[in-house]
């Protein structure tokens, strides 16, 4: 498989803030990429600087097997909606597509084609300054769409989307993928992506935290096997003798936390009926994908 | 570059209109206040050397576009602001992302965006070079002014340095519009410059007006003055417009666009 995006060692300083710190990630053509990670991970910068929007301090990147130098080589093949909508408010939704449309020399017909793709048609003679949020990232869609690209960039494309909407996007997605477009998709959001991208980028601080798809993603996943000793005074001595049989043990509040231990539960429950130690609680605990995002991250999750 | 234009062209246009309307209302106001108030403005009944003109400008072989140049500085107003909004209101909404994302070649899409507010500015001009001509022609015998001397080509390059005028005032407005990215705070340095600050430089240096862009660029609307030649008015023209040039490309090629 080709790739679609380089990444080399990429890094961006705004002053004394290392926004992108080192980034190096290749993205295969085709399929649906997810780059996560929280605010002011990066994310943004990176699109800016494949974009060609921004300079990187350092490294390099080629899209399309072109330098990102160059961005006047590639990005009629790159449709892309970059962070908050921006339209020109007085104007209609159908005469921003159409400024954009004569910029990339493209017919009116595509820009009726686009409307229709993202279900705008009836309010395309609206000014801008009426629509919604979620109206304004259906045009940025649209406007993304217009000549109609190889690599599709969607830089938080469900942000104002009510949930029949973020369906229809993740839908389009599909679609889009499926004509083996490439599509990069940026979300702070793992659950946003989690359902059509096929490889995800977690990035933090600028700097690379996993690369590949969800199934890697969930090896990642902690497991451990939570127990509870019906008598709280108990717990330091089964602690003890979990210890001494191998086992990693951290007490929090009444019940000792077993790292890894998820394929012997009735080991656990066998080791505390050997110390006469009857369990109120012993349940199998896995980090679900969300939670694993959160984690390489460093980020907390209220559970 | 076409595309560029073409793009501008589309988006501007409400803006644009606006600019022309005014343009030719200055250009009426000033016309009536030529021509009817030209009584009052000096003795001779054409007027005489008065705030906006007076009677040798109504009698010169240009006359009939004394409205037109008197109102250089008005007209160099609006432009400034039609030239500051196009540039700056792009990355006051952040429109300049989509727009570099369709045209990453920048000095492409930069020269398409100069040129279609250029040609509503020029637009503008003609327009009210039009009215002005009508409106002299109408008013000038019923005020005793003489048009013998007035002649078509005159006119016609009363309105064409005019025009340039008005675009080199614009480009003013550009350059602070592309240094600061706000069409407001771009609009007024350009209009307090023109209106204030040169003419306070003057006060201090007595051959401000002689050297410095907004002086130059009425000289130049006026085909040249007592103390700055067209052929001065030209050369001084030419490099500021150069130098804006020069700055503003060089800062757009550059600039990352985090807006």
């Amino acid at each position: 498989m080709n790739v679609a995006i380089q990444i080399q060692d990429l890094t961006k300083d705004f002053g004394t803030l290392k926004a992108v710190d080192g980034l190096t990630v290749d993205i295969q053509q085709g399929g649906i990429v997810g780059l996560l990670g929280p605010n002011g991970a990066g994310k943004s910068t990176t699109i800016r600087m494949l974009l060609g929007l921004i300079r990187p301090t350092s490294g390099t990147a080629t899209v399309l097997g072109e330098s990102i130098e160059h961005p006047g080589k590639y990005m009629e093949h790159v449709g892309a909606l970059i962070e908050t909508p921006a339209f020109y408010p007085k104007l209609s939704g159908e005469t921003n597509l159409r400024t954009l449309a004569a910029l990339d020399g493209q017919s009116n017909a595509r820009i009726d084609e686009v409307l229709e793709i993202v279900k705008l048609g009836s309010r395309r003679g609206d000014r801008v300054s009426e629509y919604s949020l979620g109206m304004k990232q259906r045009l940025g869609i649209a406007a993304s769409l217009l000549r109609d690209p190889d690599i599709l960039i969607l830089d938080e494309p469900m942000n104002g989307l009510d949930p029949a909407g973020i369906v229809e996007i993740r839908t389009l997605l599909r679609d889009l993928a499926q004509q083996g477009k490439t599509i990069l998709v940026s979300s702070h959001l793992l659950s946003e992506v989690q359902a059509v991208a096929d490889q995800v980028v977690i990035i933090d601080k600028g700097r690379l935290i996993f690369e590949g798809d969800l199934a890697s993603l969930l090896e990642e996943a902690a497991h451990e096997v939570v127990i509870a000793p019906e008598d709280l005074d108990d717990i330091a001595t089964l602690a003890g003798a979990l210890e001494q049989a191998g086992y990693s043990a951290t007490i929090d509040g009444g019940e000792l936390h077993v790292a890894g231990a998820v394929d012997a539960p009735a080991k656990l429950n066998r080791l505390a009926f050997d110390n006469n130690i009857v369990l109120a609680e012993l349940r199998v605990r896995d980090e679900d994908l969300e939670a694993v995002f959160l984690r390489l991250t460093n980020r907390e999750m209220g559970l | 570059m076409i595309r560029s234009f073409t793009s501008e062209w589309i988006r501007f246009q409400k803006t644009a209109r606006t600019g022309i309307l005014a343009m030719v209302g200055l250009v009426v106001m000033i016309g009536l206040m030529l021509f009817i108030g030209a009584d009052s403005m000096g003795p001779g009944g054409g007027g005489h050397g008065g705030p906006l003109g007076g009677a040798a400008d109504l009698t010169a072989a240009d006359g009939a576009m004394a409205a037109l140049s008197t109102a250089i500085n008005l007209i160099g107003i609006v432009s400034i602001a039609l030239f500051a909004l196009s540039v700056a209101r792009d990355f006051e909404w952040g429109t300049i992302r989509n727009l570099l994302v369709s045209q990453p070649r920048r000095a492409t899409l930069l020269s398409g965006k100069l040129l279609a507010v250029s040609s509503y500015v020029i637009i503008g001009v003609v327009v009210a070079g039009v009215v002005a001509g009508l409106l002299a022609v109408v008013l000038a015998p019923g005020q005793d002014i003489s048009t013998e001397s007035w002649t078509v080509a005159a006119s016609l390059g009363t309105l064409g340095t005019t025009a340039i005028a008005a675009l080199l005032f614009g480009l003013v407005g550009a350059v602070l519009a592309m240094l600061t990215r706000s069409a407001a705070i771009s609009i007024t340095a350009g209009i307090a410059y023109l209106l204030v600050i040169e003419n306070l430089l003057g006060l201090f240096w007595d051959s401000a007006g002689e050297w410095l862009p907004a002086g130059i660029f009425s000289a130049l609307a006026g085909g040249g003055t007592d103390v700055v030649s067209l052929e001065k008015a030209i050369v001084l023209s030419v490099s500021y417009a150069i130098l804006g040039l020069i700055v503003m490309y060089a800062v757009f090629m550059r600039r990352d666009v985090t807006d």
